[in-house]
């Protein structure tokens, strides 16, 4: 079974059981607002501690929810682009239901200042290291699965390339944050927001449009021309790292988020953030253009432009109504790449 | 007898895996149910650690006669229920109609007694409301203990409607023939939908009628 259904199982455990937790919330914030009855609001006597539970305990899955179907993604675009059988399949696969379970026993890391328990706080934390532990896995299995492959900087390659990096960057701030007190100095800072972005956007955003590029001939029957491409990754990459890395500095600095006035000593690091901000909106609007062109410009893909080998490359591009003529028998694994070793 | 084969769906190699498929979804969704009833049985707990005394002397204002009888009520029609799902099994379809009517029957009685419980709480002035007062307790803190009754059981007497209507679905399938020992599993997914319905108030039923009169004479 190919990597990226395994994310989206992991996926939709998390929506099928999180969801319910938020359902609740918004029916109890109902009632209280119609009925005029305290359930979260202290000056009608509720708890808004109450309120942040039920809402993280639906919130924080949800961030899992964005990003394992990019965990998914990158799998398919290393293996195909590199032509290399995933390395560690199992262990891929495990670590994204890993994530789902531990996504559920870490939403308290959001309320280490709210005035919950203290001794909760130090369990959440731990917890939250050990999310570390399976996002690890990916990042280690993924690395491997590129050592001795046959790597084409194809424009999905490229995006793939740059998940890595900036979700490591990402994952890995997110262990200062579930440190207890480095928590304390940078909560509600520019730290979280730049954590935030690097696995939301560094990490999914990524993935998306690397998705985006590597089904697009699928999707469509066009190839999109590969210069552009490759430009708009790379422009999509420097204007990332340029818009956010200086948000870290910043956090930990001392600037508070959502607040538009800011000290002096700030205004370096918030040009340097819109410049780069500027640069990120030329790279994702490339796209638009590039891709709509190729609608009608671009040349046939034919069934499998990138020498993939899981099912969907084996029908032809765009797939006709029922995917295949006849059903497929299917006798391999999914990324068994025979042109490699014939290669060699 | 009117025969249909019963039918496969397109997706399902065998009926064995269309049973496993269906029963593994209802449980899937008994979880998202649990995780919805979870959240507000958390508030509730969490309500009555801060204000004991209130929440005591509030929930000595629930009936509990009532309450007894309605939760002997559901726990037998979840005993007819069980039946219902053995009778589909051996496909004696008869018996089937005959249990699943008793199941709705009871499960009809419960919401008659939980209406007139509501009734009587009308009456005396226990809905909460700018007008709600209750002597030897703070009032505020005592509204909260029944916004959270009438919330859960009202969400409880909404899902038993819902397992009603649901009930009466099966019984049109099984005139219809639809219902095999072969391909029953209409039938057991119901029943689990059921048997949950019938054990959510298993919880309710302490939490709010017999936690504050226990503590209250305590």
């Amino acid at each position: 079974m190919p990597l990226f259904v395994w994310s989206l199982y992991a996926t939709s455990i998390i929506q099928v059981l999180a969801t319910p937790a938020v359902t609740i919330g918004l029916g109890l914030i109902g009632i209280e607002r119609i009925w005029k009855v305290g359930f979260f609001n202290p000056a009608m006597g509720g708890d808004p501690i109450l309120f942040q539970h039920l809402f993280w305990f639906y919130s924080h899955p949800a961030v899992y929810v964005m990003i394992l179907p990019g965990m998914g993604v990158e799998s398919e675009l290393l293996t195909t682009h590199a032509r290399r059988r995933p390395y560690g399949y199992a262990f891929i696969a495990g670590s994204s239901l890993a994530i789902a379970v531990l996504g559920f026993l870490v939403w308290g890391h959001h309320m280490f200042v709210s005035g919950q328990s203290v001794y909760a706080s130090m369990v959440f934390s731990f917890l939250s290291f050990f999310v570390a532990i399976p996002s690890g896995v990916k990042v280690f299995s993924w690395l491997g699965t590129l050592y001795k492959g046959a790597i084409a900087f194809t424009t999905p390659m490229l995006y793939g390339l740059g998940f890595i990096g900036l979700f490591t960057i990402g994952g890995l701030t997110g262990l200062f944050l579930a440190t207890l007190a480095v928590d304390v100095h940078v909560h509600d800072t520019y730290f979280v927001v730049a954590h935030f972005h690097y696995i939301m956007v560094g990490g999914m955003v990524m993935a998306y449009l690397g998705a985006m590029h590597h089904w697009w001939p699928k999707m469509t029957g066009r190839l999109y021309p590969e210069g552009w491409g490759r430009l708009s990754a790379l422009i999509v990459f420097v204007g990332f790292n340029l818009t956010f890395f200086p948000q870290y500095v910043m956090g930990y600095l001392g600037m508070t988020r959502r607040y538009h006035a800011y000290a002096p000593e700030f205004q370096v690091y918030h040009v340097l953030s819109s410049a780069g901000a500027s640069i990120l909106g030329v790279g994702y609007l490339l796209p638009l253009f590039y891709l709509i062109w190729s609608l009608k410009y671009g040349p046939k893909a034919g069934g499998d432009p990138w020498g993939g080998t899981t099912l969907e490359w084996k029908t032809p591009s765009p797939p006709p109504t029922h995917n295949f003529e006849e059903p497929p028998v299917v006798t391999e694994d999914p990324y068994s790449f025979p042109s490699l070793e014939e290669g060699r | 007898m009117r025969s249909s084969a019963p039918a496969l769906a397109e997706q399902f190699d065998s009926f064995e895996h269309q049973r496993e498929s269906s029963v593994l979804g209802m449980w899937v969704f008994l979880g998202a149910e649990m995780i919805f009833f979870g959240g507000a049985i958390l508030g509730f707990v969490e309500f009555r650690h801060a204000y004991v005394a209130d929440f005591n002397a509030a929930s000595n204002h629930t009936k509990i006669v009532l309450g007894t009888v309605n939760t002997a009520v559901l726990l037998t029609s979840s005993l007819f229920m069980a039946l219902a799902v053995h009778a589909a099994q051996e496909g004696k379809n008869r018996r089937l109609l005959g249990f699943l009517a008793a199941t709705m029957l009871l499960g009809t009685a419960f919401l008659a007694v939980k209406f007139a419980e509501y009734y009587l709480e009308v009456v005396e002035g226990l809905v909460p409301g700018p007008r709600f007062r209750m002597d030897g307790a703070d009032s505020r803190h005592a509204q909260l203990f029944f916004v959270c009754y009438f919330t859960m059981t009202g969400v409880h007497a909404l899902h038993l409607i819902i397992g009603i209507a649901l009930l009466g679905f099966l019984g049109l399938r099984t005139l219809g023939g639809k219902v095999t020992p072969q391909n029953h599993n209409v039938v057991e997914v119901g029943g689990l939908y059921w048997h949950f319905v019938d054990i959510v108030w298993i919880f309710l039923f302490p939490l709010l009628y017999l936690l504050g009169r226990h503590a209250g004479h305590g």
